[in-house]
């Protein structure tokens, strides 16, 4: 109802707001305010101020249908049925020359991800070296970026490739948005992060982590990238972990407006498990931490550690290590597969660190507000059909939104929240295990496809990669019923 | 011209802007259209009397494809003298193919006429304005259309209204806009344009293909057949929401009741539900959307089954599930506490959990975390919600009636608590049916006991919180049972027998009220075979799942002189079996679960990972 128009009950002002425009033969009414609201930058609204005083149409040279549907979504903010007679790059292009793409963009982005209502949307596949490295999701808009051997692929918000780069890199294994155009990029076999402009395919920079001091750091190797999504204009670093040939390893803080160093924390020999260069990073910027695990796998099961480094002290604010470690945990001998922490900045959760346990499978929540000695809550399943449903082994655990999903061999499960009860609101007003729900993202036919190595949650969409599979799989959710017909 | 009779139109479509197709827009159901078929007539412009001056020719009218009537040119007056008389001349089956063909043709112009027939001496053309060119787009409206009080001359309003939809003209009457509904935008554009300058076509900015096809659905009640194909129904929804149209208008062709048609109900479409969990309750709602449990989720399809959203309860598995009106649904478990009311609208968050308190003394536990009375199944009256409790020490069992819509606590009936060893004296009411024509809940449980199934089957008058009707179920229990209003009977699946019994409400003092509708021999052999059988009732007739396939019951009815006893039939009710779906179908799954809304059948198969939905095809 909010959309009627407004000049539709003041007839003095009918005439003045209408536009006439002629595409391609089709003669079209509609009002300023509607072409001027795909921006006003756009030609649309370039037109709708010329327009002529003589009421002669404006005449365009473009197909009247994809107009048609065009307009349609200019007027009612949504995409009509009658645009499946089109590909989504018609409609892209079309809407690229009227200078509206922002609106397709928002009115094609599929809903809020949720893990127990998602279903396999695409798969996207690079059509040279096809087997993922490295992922990276674009902020908010569902783009991603895909390594695959010394390429990386972009594909934009509609999921059609935007064009591949090849670095001089030839194994990709970290890879990061660093500026919406500039990836930050690194290789267990070649030392140095390097920065590359994904659009031009130039490079652009590198940082090497040297130390005259030291004759043991040298040709220090990236294992890990961290960049907070949505930090470009904050100012905050990009921060890596950095590798040597004899194990050395440190984090350096990178600034991203000159690409140079600014810092290093948390250097340490690696002559132990808990001593390793981090395989993973993640930059919590609401609690000021950088959030490091390294895993390994031995003849006895997993080991590893967890570490809250903070950047400002180059301290050490907690950490764990598993097998054994501070405290007497619950799960004692059953040693993390992989860890994953909760930067949902939308939800109202508190930074939460998740982790699946290698032996059992179960999934362990430690509340960043909370942390101790044995910080671990372990999610408790309820369902009865899902209990034993296997261990840990292999699994890859991924935060998106709130949600955690975890991969056990090929099948992917998530662990959602449901609203707060306070009928079971624990008497130390700590978070409970009981508050989440698992169900399955995937059926068992999906499930065999291979294993899960790679996850990536972005612009409400997951991209997963498996093993030995060409190409990505991009799992969304839709309020489509996809009916099948029977008849 | 207000009081001649003959209004003429305000114009007609330019050519430049007439539609593209002949479906769109179909000609305006409530006015006449006259033509000349010698001279290519009416001047469109002009004052009244050079147009009627130019009509010297007969003319004729076109009429529902029934009638032809032709007017004699010398009975043609001007607009401000007497009326024309009608002489219907023709009257043949079909249409006459020179006006049907070219209505839109721009070799022959036309114009809208109103015909207000004071003293006709033809035809009575007040009853039948429905004028169209094409028999297919005339439609039942009837119940809907404005008296003819609408085309009283002296009202102010322009009998025709012209609107400008996105750049396309549209000429419509104000009656047609005015089955939109007092409040919607369309029914408040004859006064806009009536007000303001004659001249001036009321523009509004939307898409005119979506619009000509609201105009027809307004015109004949239903939408053209060729929108079904071009575009989903929910590209209607919205633009009807725009318009302020009553959405019921474009869904119940779809899903009325009355379309129900048992006998031309076919599989048509599988709905594939998210993750791995399969079905576990299905409940086709009073706002014919359809909502399936499944797992810890409920995903709730709307009324076309085009798109659908999941919702995440807190139950481990939702065991019995009842949509309550569009936005709410009543689900409970067997094994979590309390009975849930889901907001739908708002991601299935809980509205308001309903528990029963206090529970009896002894069912109560030490620990207040396992404390709560568990879901065994939910029921509803128009005014009550029914929940059948079991507390949590599964040792006491009662039935709670609540107002539908303050969700308080109204009643507590059939308290039963279990004393000793004799495990069948609180046997929870598994099913829960409201019987409308009685005023009575049947409520009926069954549990498996040393002695095989034994169940019991109570009605209960919420008056007096009595039973009024009491059945212990010992050789044949159950596997199912189900009430059928129609029919005034309830209906079983013998666990042992297989075999669909009756039992009618109007005789239930009989000692064995249960009548055997197929081989009544067959409980002897104490196998199972009714387990796992589901029982529903829609309608007047009822529906048994077996194994995987779906017999329906229907009653075969009888005039009084038909009945001898010669046929065998002994003045008894009827019913007989007829299988339902294609050869095709057959050796499909196990079916676990039925369900009916609508005009829908609604089934869910053993490990499969969606629902079934079975339609007429009527339309098809």
């Amino acid at each position: 109802m909010e959309e009627r128009e407004p000049d539709l009950n003041s007839p003095s002002r009918t005439n003045n707001g209408r536009i006439k425009l002629n595409v391609g033969g089709k003669l079209f009414e509609t009002t300023g305010h509607t072409l001027r609201s795909g921006g006003l930058d756009s030609l649309l609204a370039a037109l709708s101020d010329r327009a002529a005083e003589d009421g002669e149409p404006i005449f365009i040279d473009r197909d009247p249908e994809i107009f048609s549907i065009l307009l349609s979504l200019l007027r009612s903010d949504r995409l009509p049925s009658t645009s499946r007679r089109f590909s989504k790059q018609d409609l892209v292009e079309e809407a690229q020359y009227y200078g509206i793409e922002g609106r397709l963009r928002t009115a094609m982005a599929p809903p809020p991800l949720l893990g127990f209502d998602a279903a396999l949307a695409a798969t996207i596949r690079p059509a040279s070296d096809g087997f993922p490295t490295a992922l990276s999701a674009g902020s908010e808009d569902g783009s991603v970026w895909i390594a695959h051997a010394g390429q990386i692929s972009a594909y934009d918000w509609s999921l059609a490739h935007a064009g591949t780069v090849r670095t001089h890199l030839d194994q990709i294994t970290s890879l990061r948005h660093v500026w919406p155009e500039i990836a930050g990029i690194g290789s267990l076999d070649s030392p140095g992060l390097h920065f590359y402009d994904v659009t031009s395919g130039r490079h652009v920079g590198s940082a090497h982590w040297s130390d005259p001091s030291d004759p043991r750091v040298y040709k220090a190797r990236v294992t890990a990238i961290a960049a907070a999504a949505g930090a470009e204009s904050s100012g905050e670093p990009v921060f890596a972990a950095f590798e040597c040939p004899h194990r050395e390893n440190c984090i350096l803080a990178v600034d991203r407006a000159t690409l140079k160093i600014a810092g290093e924390i948390g250097r340490q020999n690696g002559s132990a498990a808990k001593a390793a260069a981090a395989g993973k990073l993640v930059h919590v910027r609401e609690r000021g931490v950088v959030f490091a695990a390294a895993v390994s796998v031995g003849a006895f099961g997993y080991s590893g550690y967890m570490r809250l480094w903070d950047p400002r002290s180059g301290e050490a604010v907690w950490e764990t290590s598993e097998p054994g470690g501070a405290g007497r945990s619950t799960r004692f001998g059953d040693a993390f597969a992989d860890a994953d922490v909760d930067v949902d900045t939308e939800g109202q959760s508190a930074p939460a660190i998740y982790k699946v346990c290698w032996k059992t499978g179960d999934v362990g929540m430690a509340d960043m507000r909370m942390l101790g000695d044995d910080p671990w809550v372990y999610l408790e399943e309820r369902s009865p059909g899902l209990r034993n449903a296997g261990g840990g082994l292999n699994s890859v655990l991924h935060c998106y939104k709130g949600q955690v999903f975890v991969s056990r061999e090929g099948g992917l499960e998530v662990w959602s929240r449901i609203e707060d009860d306070e009928e079971e609101e624990d008497k130390d007003g700590g978070i409970s295990g009981r508050r989440y729900r698992r169900n399955f993202v995937d059926s068992e036919d999906d499930a065999r496809r291979g294993l899960v190595k790679r996850m990536e949650g972005g612009g409400n969409r997951l991209f997963v990669s498996r093993e030995r599979v060409e190409g990505i799989e991009v799992w969304e959710s839709s309020d489509l019923s996809g009916a099948i017909s029977l008849l | 011209m207000v009081d001649g009779g003959w209004a003429p139109s305000n114009g007609i479509y330019p050519s430049s802007l007439q539609p593209k197709t002949a479906t769109s827009p179909p000609l305006p159901a409530s006015i006449t259209i006259a033509f000349d078929m010698e001279h290519s007539f009416l001047e469109p412009h002009g004052s009244p009397s050079t147009r009627w001056s130019n009509a010297h020719g007969p003319l004729i009218i076109a009429h529902r494809a029934v009638h032809l009537v032709r007017l004699p040119s010398n009975r043609i007056k001007t607009p401000d003298g007497s009326l024309p008389r009608f002489h219907p001349v023709v009257s043949q089956p079909s249409n006459p193919p020179s006006l049907t063909s070219q209505p839109l043709d721009q070799s022959i112009r036309w114009s809208f006429l109103n015909p207000v027939l004071t003293n006709p001496t033809g035809p009575d053309f007040s009853t039948h304005r429905n004028i169209s060119f094409s028999e297919r787009r005339m439609p039942p409206f009837s119940g809907t259309l404005p008296s003819s009080a609408g085309l009283n001359p002296k009202r102010q309003e322009p009998s025709i209204v012209t609107l400008n939809v996105g750049g396309q003209l549209f000429q419509t009457t104000p009656q047609t806009l005015s089955l939109a509904g007092p409040k919607s935008l369309l029914s408040s554009l004859p006064s806009y344009s009536s007000s303001s300058s004659p001249s001036e076509i009321p523009f509004v900015d939307r898409d005119p293909e979506f619009f000509s096809l609201l105009l027809s659905l307004l015109r004949t009640g239903r939408l053209p057949s060729s929108s079904s194909s071009a575009f989903d129904l929910d590209d209607l929804l919205a633009e009807a929401r725009f318009y302020g149209l009553d959405p019921d208008l474009l869904l119940s062709p779809l899903t009325n009741p009355s379309l129900f048609d048992p006998f031309a109900l076919r599989r048509s479409l599988a709905l594939p539900l998210p993750g791995r969990d399969p079905p576990s309750a299905i409940s086709a709602g009073p706002s014919d959307s359809l909502l399936v449990a499944h797992g810890s989720k409920i995903t709730a399809f709307d009324p076309t089954l085009r798109r659908r959203a999941t919702a995440l309860t807190r139950f481990p598995a939702v065991d019995s599930l009842l949509a309550l009106s569009p936005s709410l649904a009543a689900a409970g478990a067997t094994d979590f506490p309390g009975l849930h009311l889901l907001d739908l609208t708002h991601a299935g968050s809980v509205a308001r959990a309903l528990h029963w308190s206090p529970l009896p003394a002894t069912a109560t536990t030490s620990s207040p975390a396992a404390s709560g009375a568990t879901v065994q199944a939910i029921g509803a009256s128009p005014d009550l919600l029914f929940g059948s409790f079991e507390s949590c020490r599964r040792n006491a069992s009662a039935i709670l009636a609540f107002d539908r819509n303050t969700f308080d606590p109204v009643a507590e009936i059939g308290r039963r608590e279990i004393y000793g060893a004799e495990l069948d004296s609180a046997i929870p009411a598994t099913k829960l049916n409201w019987i409308h024509g009685f005023n009575l809940l049947m409520a009926a449980g069954s549990h498996g006991g040393p002695s095989g199934l034994l169940g019991n089957i109570r009605l209960w008058d919420m008056r007096s919180g009595d039973a009024v009707w009491n059945l212990k179920e010992k050789s044949d229990c159950f596997a199912d049972i189900t009430v059928s209003d129609g029919l005034s009977a309830m209906f079983k699946v013998g666990v042992n027998s297989g075999e669909v019994f009756m039992a009618d409400l109007r005789k239930l003092s009989a000692d064995e009220p249960w009548v055997c509708l197929g081989d009544a021999r067959k409980a002897a052999t104490g196998r199972k075979e009714g387990s796992g059988c589901r029982i529903e009732s829609h309608g007047r007739q009822v529906f048994c799942s077996r194994g995987g396939e779906v017999e329906m019951w229907t009653e075969v009815l009888m005039g009084p002189s038909t009945r001898s006893s010669e046929d065998g039939l002994n003045g008894e009710r009827i019913m007989r079996r007829n299988m339902m779906g294609r050869a095709k179908d057959a050796g499909e799954k196990k079916i676990t679960l039925l369900g009916f809304g609508g005009s829908r059948m609604v089934v869910a198969r053993k490990d499969e990972q969606c629902v079934e939905v079975w339609e007429s095809s009527a339309r098809s």
